[in-house]
């Protein structure tokens, strides 16, 4: 297993009604940016959520980083780090307050000159005293980007990561996903929107009805996959 | 105003701060402190649950202390369970609130994600909620000695114990069924239903300890009542702690 940075083997998963993910195997080595593609509703998230072991899959297994999405739960916590929909911020603690519980219960230190670092480089160094209440889902965004960059995790899980940001928010964004992909940090990103993603990934994977459609070089996508 | 600069992060390459590459480990105490530290913070900032709570409480004792008039029999006889109701109820409107802020905006996924003990960050959310009932109650009592007129030194070793006893035990249940129904949707009125039941044991030993504690006890006829509320504190700890893990992942 040494060298696979992940490893699907028929990997499914049920929600009450429906099959979110079905028969999803692949393989992937290098430490690449692979974008997880698709129309709503089609598994992204789903996926994601079992990388970062918040889902159980149903069926089939894998890996990430060569640990066992069943059965090295903590392993997998420790090394990845997954950016969901939710940004997980609690709204009556200021900025610098959140990123220090979040990097004392990673048992990190973070002291206030990095923190301030990491807060300039994203753009918010100004409102580091303010609630996190009072920012903006883009303000929000550049945290939890600033919470990734401190905690130096081994793979980075992005839901959506360009949704409800501006247009340098986004430009932020690809930035820290080009700053990871130099560091051999390997990133999945799901996004609907493949313009925003493609000239940023190795890797492709298409999803459609919880199936895989396409994995493989973005560039030689076939013109009858639905992105 | 923009209190952010759009654009400081046209930086060079080389120039992307970090944090450390090492650590991972985090020892129990230090994540429970954690969890207490940021709740007793977010709170001192919103002041949500203390401003309800002790209005609450402030309120109930007063219009008590209309109604049941001044015979200090009477008032001797009904402040054991005048003093346990106020802190019930009020320990529901702080313990509603425990997992609330929790459940938003995904922070208790997060909190799960990160592997730190499920326990340490339930017992967290336990020493709380533990204080805040403390604290409501030792202020119910000082405002019953002045309003009632009474003596609730007669037996302070009792007292302390009862309160210690009663409060964990309310804050234990309370917060086990504050976790478990986080995810609900009719959460303000499930909380009470599966609660109070719960707790009709832990109840009739507080205030029958609280009793002998304000008659002095000097026949000791409090002791079985005290040894209630240990065996209920200990099941209850006991239990709540062993299922928070499940509970949390869920």
């Amino acid at each position: 297993m040494a060298g696979v940075i992940l490893e699907l083997k028929n990997l499914g998963h049920r929600y009450i009604t429906h099959w979110a993910l079905a028969n999803v195997s692949l393989s992937s080595t290098a430490k690449e940016v692979i974008a997880i593609l698709g129309p709503n509703g089609c598994g992204k998230s789903t996926l994601l959520k079992i990388l970062a072991t918040r889902l159980d899959p149903t069926c089939g297994e894998g890996t990430i980083l060569g640990l066992d999405l069943k059965q090295n739960n903590l392993e997998i916590r420790t090394e990845v780090e997954w950016l969901g929909h939710e940004l997980g911020f609690y709204k009556a603690l200021t900025a610098e307050e959140n990123l220090k519980f979040s990097m004392s219960l990673c048992g990190k230190k973070a002291d206030r000159e990095t923190i301030s670092e990491v807060l300039t480089k994203m753009g918010i160094v100004k409102a580091r005293n303010k609630a996190v209440g009072l920012f903006s889902t883009g303000m929000k965004k550049r945290l939890a980007l600033a919470r990734i960059l401190l905690r130096r995790p081994n793979a980075i899980l992005l839901d959506e990561p360009h949704a409800n940001l501006d247009r340098d928010g986004k430009q932020l964004m690809n930035a820290c996903i080009i700053h990871w992909k130099k560091q051999g940090i390997p990133v999945f990103l799901a996004s609907h929107d493949h313009s925003e993603v493609l000239p940023l990934c190795d890797k492709t994977l298409v999803l459609n009805h919880g199936t895989v459609a396409y994995f493989g070089d973005p560039q030689t996508i076939p013109p009858d996959v639905i992105l | 105003m923009l209190f952010y600069d759009p654009t400081t992060y046209f930086i060079d390459e080389d120039d992307w701060p970090m944090g450390q590459r090492t650590g991972g480990g985090v020892n129990f105490l230090h994540c429970l402190f954690a969890v207490c530290h940021k709740d007793l913070l977010s709170e001192l900032r919103k002041r949500e649950i203390v401003n309800n709570i002790l209005f609450f409480s402030v309120l109930i004792i007063f219009i008590f202390s209309f109604a049941m008039g001044t015979d200090p029999l009477l008032l001797k006889r009904l402040a054991p369970g005048l003093l346990w109701i106020v802190v019930l109820f009020s320990a529901v409107l702080s313990l509603e609130r425990s997992f609330q802020a929790e459940a938003e905006e995904g922070c208790l996924d997060r909190l799960v994600l990160y592997t730190v003990s499920h326990r340490a960050v339930f017992l967290g959310k336990m020493v709380t909620n533990f204080l805040f009932i403390v604290m409501v109650q030792v202020i119910v009592l000082f405002m019953m000695m002045i309003l009632f007129d009474l003596d609730w030194f007669q037996n302070p070793l009792l007292l302390a114990a009862v309160i210690f006893f009663g409060d964990l035990g309310i804050a234990t249940l309370g917060t086990f069924y504050s976790a478990l129904i986080t995810k609900t949707r009719a959460r303000q009125v499930m909380l009470p239903l599966l609660l109070f039941p719960m707790l009709i044991p832990l109840l009739l030993a507080s205030v029958c300890v609280t009793q002998a504690a304000l008659e002095g006890d000097v026949f000791g006829q409090s002791r079985p009542w005290l040894i209630l509320l240990l065996l209920y504190d200990t099941i209850f700890f006991a239990a709540s702690l062993m299922v928070s893990g499940p509970l949390m992942e869920a």
